[in-house]
């Protein structure tokens, strides 16, 4: 056993090392994709030094530590996947027509919002369903494959953006409205105690809370920067989703309500509350409309407890604080980047969402010259 | 836009409880192992004494976080992440299901500074099992939410 763990952690170390020679042997073109490949070799290398020191501490060699050796190996093994999954795949994959075309796009857009962060890794290996996501560690964003050819899902590459500001500016985004989500749970908590309600519905808030403090504060969080940046476009791009999501009665995320993201209904009221914040009546008073049409027509069913937990203050705080940190960190609303000399890629956006819906046969046209001008 | 996001930051928190937590272990048994003389002949055991209280202070949190878990005392404390706790909480008892008696007994021996068993080290190992395989569900969530 001794020595067949020994060769794991051989063979690993080997691994290694041929996958940095793999993306040694890589040019990428742009000083993006450069910075984010060095910064690969630099993980990997890290992970080889900690291969070396394991096995020159000498534990491999008692059997006494057979237990702690495999749960080294299974670390520094998922820490290899990790790399190889989120950084190794699309270094590997890189397109330079692809992958450039969203280098452009993205830097315009960060020049825009005027957002300082470092510039994520834009890559295109995820796919329709899977669709768009963000990995904050090594600030990278997935589109999926093709997408430089469409126009309509990208407000949502604002939302994977709130990821990654999330990440830095988490304490200025949500700590004022987390004090108050717990104050507000646990004095309905007690009310409903008084009440003699269902011990069901104590627990479901005891339950959200949860929620809340472990994924949907950081989902909503992203839908209102999301909202703040791109404006009304973010509301129909969202209904979109929502109408797939309605085919599985999911728009209360009834079935299961407790699951990482909130339900599609609660994220579009807080998208409302932001446009009603930015003052864009006239918009928001259209997607409602459709929002309301498409409730009554979809009549997916609310869970037991929907009313308790997602209420109208909670909304209202969670937006306040997020607009708030907005205006503090300098990123420029749509409504300010709308000011700027030339069309920003948000307005690009939010005018496919406009042909789509006034002029739909003469969108694809319409669409491919917009990209064509986007990137020039 | 998937659940990517959620679970790395999850995902990050049980990597570095799991590691830590082993690493504190290896650093017990060094110290044991560093007594019977005729065993460290290659074993490179520069272990300081500092390195060996945080080893243990850190044994001794967590085994006090186990024992609240168990309690359903779950105070979110960045150890465990809150939706994981019930679901780590059920491991622990299907695989050690005398937990709550064996633990106060491991406590005590190391505020007293006594040496543990093979058996109890045998139970820490166990302890450590159980939050590696949290950490490779967790990961396998992340691969198949990557698509």
């Amino acid at each position: 056993m001794i020595e067949f763990i020994n060769g794991l952690f051989i063979d690993l170390r080997n691994r290694i090392d041929k996958m940095v020679t793999r993306l040694n042997n890589l040019s990428m073109e742009s000083s993006v994709a450069s910075t984010f490949k060095s910064k690969t070799i630099d993980l990997l290398n890290e992970l080889q030094k900690r291969i070396v020191n394991f096995i020159n501490s000498g534990v491999l060699d008692y059997e006494f530590f057979i237990s702690n050796n495999i749960r080294e190996y299974n670390s520094i093994n998922n820490e290899f996947l990790e790399i190889e999954l989120f950084r190794y795949h699309p270094i590997s994959k890189y397109d330079s027509r692809a992958y450039g075309h969203f280098e452009k796009v993205i830097k315009r857009i960060y020049d825009e919002i005027r957002c300082t962060q470092t510039i994520p890794f834009i890559s295109t290996i995820s796919d329709s369903a899977t669709y768009y996501w963000a990995y904050p560690k090594y600030n990278m964003i997935a589109l999926p494959q093709d997408e430089e050819e469409y126009l309509l899902n990208l407000s949502d590459i604002f939302h994977e953006i709130g990821h990654l500001i999330y990440q830095q500016s988490e304490k200025y985004l949500v700590s004022n409205h987390t004090g108050y989500l717990s104050n507000f749970y646990s004095s309905e908590r007690q009310r409903l105690r008084d009440e003699e309600t269902s011990h069901d519905n104590i627990n479901d808030l005891v339950l959200a809370e949860k929620c809340w403090n472990s994924g949907w504060t950081e989902e909503f969080t992203c839908d209102l920067i999301a909202t703040y940046l791109v404006g009304p476009a973010y509301g129909w791009t969202n209904m979109k989703i929502c109408t797939i999501s309605s085919g599985d009665n999911a728009v209360y995320s009834e079935e299961y309500l407790f699951r990482q993201h909130p339900p599609d209904e609660s994220r579009m009221r807080v998208i409302f509350k932001m446009l009603e914040t930015l003052g864009f009546n006239t918009e928001l008073q259209e997607i409602k409309n459709a929002w309301n049409k498409f409730l009554d027509e979809t009549k997916n069913t609310k869970p037991r407890s929907y009313d308790f937990i997602f209420t109208d203050n909670l909304i209202e705080s969670i937006t306040k604080n997020v607009f708030e940190a907005c205006r503090n960190l300098a990123l420029r609303s749509y409504s300010d980047q709308l000011k700027l000399k030339s069309p920003p890629v948000a307005q690009v956006i939010n005018d496919a969402w406009t042909k789509i819906r006034t002029d739909p046969q003469g969108f694809q046209a319409w669409e491919s010259l917009e990209i064509s001008k986007l990137i020039k | 836009m998937s659940e990517i996001s959620a679970l790395s930051n999850q995902y990050e928190t049980v990597v570095k409880t799991t590691d830590k937590f082993n690493n504190s272990i290896i650093a017990l048994k060094k110290h044991r192992i560093s007594k019977e003389k005729s065993k460290t002949k290659d074993l490179n055991i520069i272990l300081s004494a500092d390195e060996f209280k945080k080893a243990k202070d850190y044994i001794l949190e967590f085994l006090e976080y186990i024992l609240q878990i168990q309690n359903e005392n779950t105070v979110e404390s960045g150890v465990i992440p809150v939706m994981l706790i019930k679901d780590f909480s059920n491991r622990i008892k299907s695989t050690i299901p005398y937990i709550e008696k064996i633990i106060p007994d491991i406590i005590e021996i190391l505020i007293k500074e006594g040496e543990l068993s093979v058996e109890q080290f045998q139970l820490l190992d166990k302890i450590a099992a159980t939050l590696d395989n949290e950490r490779t569900v967790l990961f396998r969530k992340l691969k198949t939410a990557r698509g």
